[in-house]
Parts: structure tokens; sequence; C-alpha cells
């Protein structure tokens, strides 16, 4: 390669390079450097980090070893979320893209569940909100319906409840999300297998598991990815409903970056927060993303 | 060949007259003086509905007198928690003049040189001690108290009492009697209501269990740092609580003005808020109907004040020293009260400008010790973590560890900043 082959590429993509690192760049290094000064912007090692781990709000796995409800701490309610939330999504997700292929106004259904990806995450906590409400939720109304009245609740009020309730809300919500790319996966696997698997007496379940699943793995990757990063970073749903409470039994990292840096104006333990925000997300990111060049 | 290049040439001098064109107007643009824009401030408040039309009535007596507009914004206590001092601390004042009732916030805000010193603007002689000092760092004051939102007590409805046979306490026997007979009435779900929202509802029925049970001197050393949260004598203030809290007597927290509608149609017996409840509906329609009573034997009693701050750097300094001077003063303080709910911390405000609900506040009000409100004076972190468990107690009285409750709100208390 020569100098003006090099030097062309370079041109065309300063501009991009100047405003990446203006813009994103700098700002990752400079909240890793910010973690490690305190609030007189004295260099203080990894002092902000043990001030985050020391808070209950942020680890607190005592209450999880010895079997009582949440509060937990937010990096472990993450870890929650993600356990819960992600099969779950995936499973709904895919089970409805593939219930609703062939089916006649498929196309309707798929719009309606959709519509909890497309609403702002904000209105969608508030309707949760509302659908776990004691006096005006449907979740309730359809408890003494089917005669379980006396397991209503505000579930959202609990620090025994809530965890579960937002993250079972948000399947709902993120569900769209991941029938959408399957259904799109689903559209690209040649229906010559199916009718090859078809005519070679294979049963809709072994075709299910030979064909359909692993021609959604770069689908699923996506999926994953995805799903991951929205739960690492999730804040606008638990902020809504209860500030992360009560008692931080709905606490999340990213919220407690927030309060940390707006409401404690505390910048060192908050970028601490967002270093370990960063490096999960980016470490996710990056094995996924290798997976998925890999398939 | 030839026509070709014609054509190119004539595609060329139209692109270039275009471009003199634009270049031009856009010269001429840049040229002209800048119009001569008119003043007008902006406020950014707590406020909305009937406390926003008391304000802006306010305002526009302001006007009248300066000629000066007022846009006023309605934030939501997050938001104006976040929202201000971010806005400071990165130099834009996009409010000139903001009303907050949170001491230490204020406080906080003029130790990083963020607030403009308001003592100037009023007659300190004017206000009480206990408003002013909490906004006070030597010689200067931070804060001009705008309003006040008195706690009194717990708030009921006349009728419901009469129809019920219920009596108001003067004891606290007689305060657990009274809500062990109201959870007798058929209908009722739980004797006193619970307000929920960010977590001051809950915060301020505390703090009368603080100075009804302990006296208003544990609320001020619980403040200052002389008792500890972790003290027995706080202990035995949460024990109670908590032990009323497992009897059923509070209510699942809900919003707080869904609440009002809750009291009044019997759902619950009492509810314990501050003045301005009776501005909310249905209590507005039928304050003839209401009466609140004082925490039993209580000694003292919050009132959280709003202050009117004013922004280091606003770039209309003129107008909102005016405008602060304006709010400081009893004539804009008669104009708040009289739209009812609130009282003047200007001492130049008349009895009569009162309301007869107001005026039996204030009454009341003056034979108690007002001392700040204890999660308003603290700060955060104190403060979230405060309104957090006690969501947590209100809700798991049974499975909430005291010890720990209290050492958690002990490991964030912060000496205040007065």
């Amino acid at each position: 390669m020569n100098l003006r082959q090099t030097k062309i590429p370079l041109f065309f993509l300063a501009p991009t390079i100047l405003l990446i690192t203006l813009f994103v760049i700098f700002p990752v290094v400079n909240t890793v450097y910010i973690s490690f000064l305190d609030d007189d912007d004295q260099f203080v090692g990894l002092d902000n980090y043990a001030e985050v781990f020391s808070r209950k709000y942020f680890w607190n796995p005592d209450n999880l070893l010895e079997g009582k409800p949440p509060p937990y701490g937010a990096l472990i309610h993450n870890g929650i979320w993600i356990v819960l939330h992600l099969p779950l999504s995936l499973f709904f997700g895919l089970a409805l893209a593939i219930l609703l292929r062939d089916v006649k106004g498929g196309a309707i259904i798929k719009s309606a569940v959709f519509l909890g990806m497309v609403i702002p995450m904000i209105v969608g906590g508030i309707l949760l909100r509302f659908i776990y409400d004691d006096n005006a939720g449907i979740l309730n109304g359809f408890l003494r319906i089917v005669g379980l009245g006396d397991l209503t609740r505000t579930w959202t009020a609990y620090p025994q409840t809530i965890l579960l309730a937002l993250i079972l809300g948000t399947v709902w919500i993120w569900t769209g999300f991941s029938m959408i790319v399957y259904s799109a996966g689903l559209e690209g696997i040649p229906k010559e297998l199916f009718e090859a698997s078809k005519i070679d007496g294979a049963s809709r379940w072994r075709t299910f598991w030979r064909i359909t699943v692993p021609m959604l793995r770069p689908a699923t990757i996506i999926v994953i990815t995805m799903t991951l990063l929205w739960e690492l970073k999730i804040f606008d749903i638990v902020w809504v409903i209860q500030q992360g409470g009560p008692g931080g039994a709905s606490m999340v990292m990213a919220l407690q970056m927030f309060l940390e840096a707006f409401l404690n104006r505390s910048f060192g333990t908050a970028s601490a927060i967002a270093t370990m925000l960063t490096v999960l997300t980016f470490g996710f990111a990056a094995y996924m993303v290798y997976r998925m060049v890999k398939s | 060949m030839k026509n070709k290049r014609a054509v190119s040439t004539t595609v060329w001098a139209v692109i270039i007259i275009i471009i003199l064109i634009v270049a031009a107007v856009a010269v001429w643009y840049i040229m002209q003086p800048p119009a001569e824009e008119e003043k007008e401030l902006t406020v950014f408040s707590l406020w909305s509905e009937s406390e926003e039309a008391n304000f802006k009535e306010a305002l526009a007596k302001f006007t009248e007198d300066t000629g000066i507009a007022v846009n006023h914004v309605g934030y939501s206590t997050e938001e104006l928690l976040i929202t201000v001092p971010t806005q400071l601390e990165a130099g834009e004042a996009i409010a000139d003049v903001v009303i907050a009732p949170w001491p230490s916030w204020i406080l906080d805000l003029a130790s990083d040189g963020l607030l403009a010193d308001v003592s100037d603007y009023m007659d300190a002689a004017k206000f009480p001690d206990t408003y002013l000092d909490v906004v006070s760092s030597g010689s200067a004051v931070y804060g001009v108290p705008f309003k006040v939102s008195g706690k009194p007590g717990f708030w009921y409805v006349k009728s419901f009492f009469e129809d019920n046979d219920l009596t108001v306490p003067t004891t606290y026997q007689q305060f657990t009697n009274l809500l062990a007979d109201i959870m007798e009435i058929d209908g009722v779900e739980a004797a006193i209501a619970s307000g929920n929202g960010v977590g001051w509802p809950l915060s301020d029925t505390t703090e009368a269990f603080i100075i009804g049970l302990g006296g208003y001197q544990l609320q001020e050393d619980l403040i200052f740092g002389d008792t500890m949260f972790t003290d027995s004598e706080t202990k035995d203030v949460f024990e109670e609580l908590a032990a009323l809290l497992s009897e059923g007597y509070f209510s699942v927290p809900d919003d707080w003005q869904t609440q009002v509608s809750r009291v009044y149609d019997g759902t619950y017996g009492i509810y314990f808020q501050g003045s301005f409840v009776t501005t909310i509906e249905p209590f507005s329609e039928h304050t003839e109907d209401l009466a609140f009573f004082p925490f039993p034997g209580t000694d003292g009693a919050t009132g959280a004040v709003d202050y009117a701050i004013m922004p280091a750097n606003t770039e209309n300094m003129d107008e909102a020293q005016q405008l602060m001077e304006f709010l400081a003063s009893a004539e804009a303080q008669e104009i708040m009260v009289e739209q009812g709910g609130f009282l003047a911390p200007h001492s130049d405000v008349p009895d009569s400008a009162y309301s007869a609900i107001d005026l039996q506040v204030l009454q009341f009000m003056r034979t108690v010790t007002v001392v700040p409100d204890l999660d308003d004076a603290i700060g955060n972190p104190f403060q979230q973590t405060f309104w957090d468990q006690l969501k947590a107690l209100w809700v798991t009285p049974d499975e909430t560890d005291l010890d720990d409750m209290l050492q958690a709100l002990q490991d964030d208390w912060t000496a205040p900043p007065f």
C-alpha cells in the first residue's frame, strides 16, 4: 500500500474520527479519570469504587444469601433482570414470531405486540404503574374475576414484589423487539429446507430444532446483544415507578449513577458506577459481536 | 459542442447569481441591528393547578406595576432538584428566579457561588428568624421566604366524624382509640390515609410522630446531630409508628392528591397534610366541612417554607431584583394567602387576609414552636434515603428491621450547612 492509498482513506475518515474522539472517546476516558478523583479533584485511587460497593443500595448480597426478599443492591438487581428478562423475552418473541407467521391477520397482532416498543419507556412505566395498581389495575381486576381477590395489592408498592413486577412488565415491552427480529429471521430461511424435511418425514418438533433454531442463530445473537445492553442500562421505567424503591428494592445501576451525579452531586462515585457499567456493557457487546462475526 | 458549452456557461452563471443573491441577503440580515427585545423573566417552581393560579395572580400584579413580563414554569420535585443545579453549574441561568422549599439544597448551591445574596431585597425584620436562619450563611441570606405550608396535624371531614360519633383526641391514648374506632366503621379501609409521590407525604407524617412523641427538640436535635437516629429516643418513636402500621391503621401509600378524595368519601378517616391540602378537590369545594386536629400533646410543628432564590449569573439582574423585592413584600404575600391554603411569612400580612380555615392553622402555629422540616433541612443523600426507607416501612412494618433502617438513616445524615 503506497502513501496515497493510506492518505485518501484517512482523509475521508478524519471528520468521523474527530467527532467520535470528541463526543465518545474523550467523555468515556474523562469519566474513567473522574472516577479516581474525590469532590476536591484529588486523586484517591479506587476509593470511589470501594465507596460504591460499601453502599447497600449498590451491593447487598446478604439478603439474597439468606433467602430474604429484595433489596439486594443495584448490581445484583441488574443481574436478576438479565437472568429473568432475557430468556423470557427471547422465548415469547420466538414463540409469537412462529405462531403468527402463517396466521391470517398476524401482522395486525404483531403490530399490537410491537406497540410496547414504540411507546416511550416513561409512558411504558406509567402504564405499568396503572396495570399493577390495587384499585385501578387490570392485573388485580383479573385476579378478582378469577376468584383470587385475596392476592390483590399494588404490586409496585412492596419490596417483595416490585422487582419481579417490573421485570415481567418489561417483558411485555421488549417482546415486540425480539418478535420482529425473529420474524425477519424466519423470512430469511429458504422454504426448500422445510419442504425437504417434510418429504424426509421429519416431525415439526425435529424441524424446529434442526432447521429453525440453527438458522435463526444470527437473529438470536442480535436479540441477545440488544436485550443485554438494554437490561444493563435500564433506567426510565424504574425511575418513573418508584425511583428505585421502596427501600432500594428496585434500584438499578443506571439509576444509582444518576442519583449520585445529579441528586447527591457526587461525581466521583457516579463516574465509578458509570465506568463499571461501561465495562460490563462493552464486555458483553464485544463478546456477542465476536460470536456474531464468528458465526 | 459549442451549444453544450454555452448551456454550461449559462447554468454556471445562474448558480453564481443565486449564490451572490443568497450571500447578499445573508449579509443584510446579519447587519441588521437586533430588535429591541422585551424583557421577560422566567421563574421555576413546584407549583401547578391552584398553587400556580395563585402565583400567577401575584405575578400579574408585578407585571402591572413594573411592565416586566414573567413566564412561570412548573416542575416536579425531581425535575427541580436535578435541573436547576445542573443548569447553574453549566453556567446557564435559564430561570431568573427559582422557588424551592429545600434550605440545605439552597445553601449547597450558595456555597458553590451559584446564588446571589438577596438580603438587600427584603426587610429581614419582617420575617421570623426560624425561616431565615436556615438559608443564611454569615451575613448573607440566599432565600426570600415567600410562603409557608403549615403542617398543623390530621385533617378530617367534620360530617364524617359527626355521623360516626367520633371525637377529636387530646391525648395519645385517645388518638389510638380513635384509630381503632375508625377502623370499625363500615366502608373504611384504613384509619389514616398515606400519600405517595417521591416520599415527602410519608416523611411529613413521620415528622409529626417525631415531634408529637419526642418533642420539637428531638426534631431539632436530629437535624443538627445532637441526637442520633440510632439512639433509643428516636427508636422509641419509630417503634410506635411501626406498631400502628402493623395494626393496619395506615393505608397503602397512593398518589397524595387522589387520597384527598378517598378521605372525603370516607374510605379513610384522617389525613396528615400541610395546609395546602385545603386547595385540593374535593376539600377545596367543602372547606366548611373540613377541620384538623394537631398531634395530641404536640409542642411543635413544621412549616415548609417556599423560598425565592436568584441565580448569581442571571442575565436580567435588574428585573430579577425587582421581582425578588416584590416577592418579599407583604403585598405579594397577601395575594398568595388570599387564594387559600398557605400562610405568609411576612409579619405585615394581616389576619383578615386569611380564610377561616387558614386562620385556624395560623393561630395553631402561633401556639407551638415551628421547626424546620427534617429532610429538607438535612438534604441529600439523607432525604432520598429517608423517603425510600419510609416507603418500605409503610408496606412492610413487620419485616423491616428498625435497627438497620435507622442505621441507614444515620449513615446518610450530614450536618446541615446552616
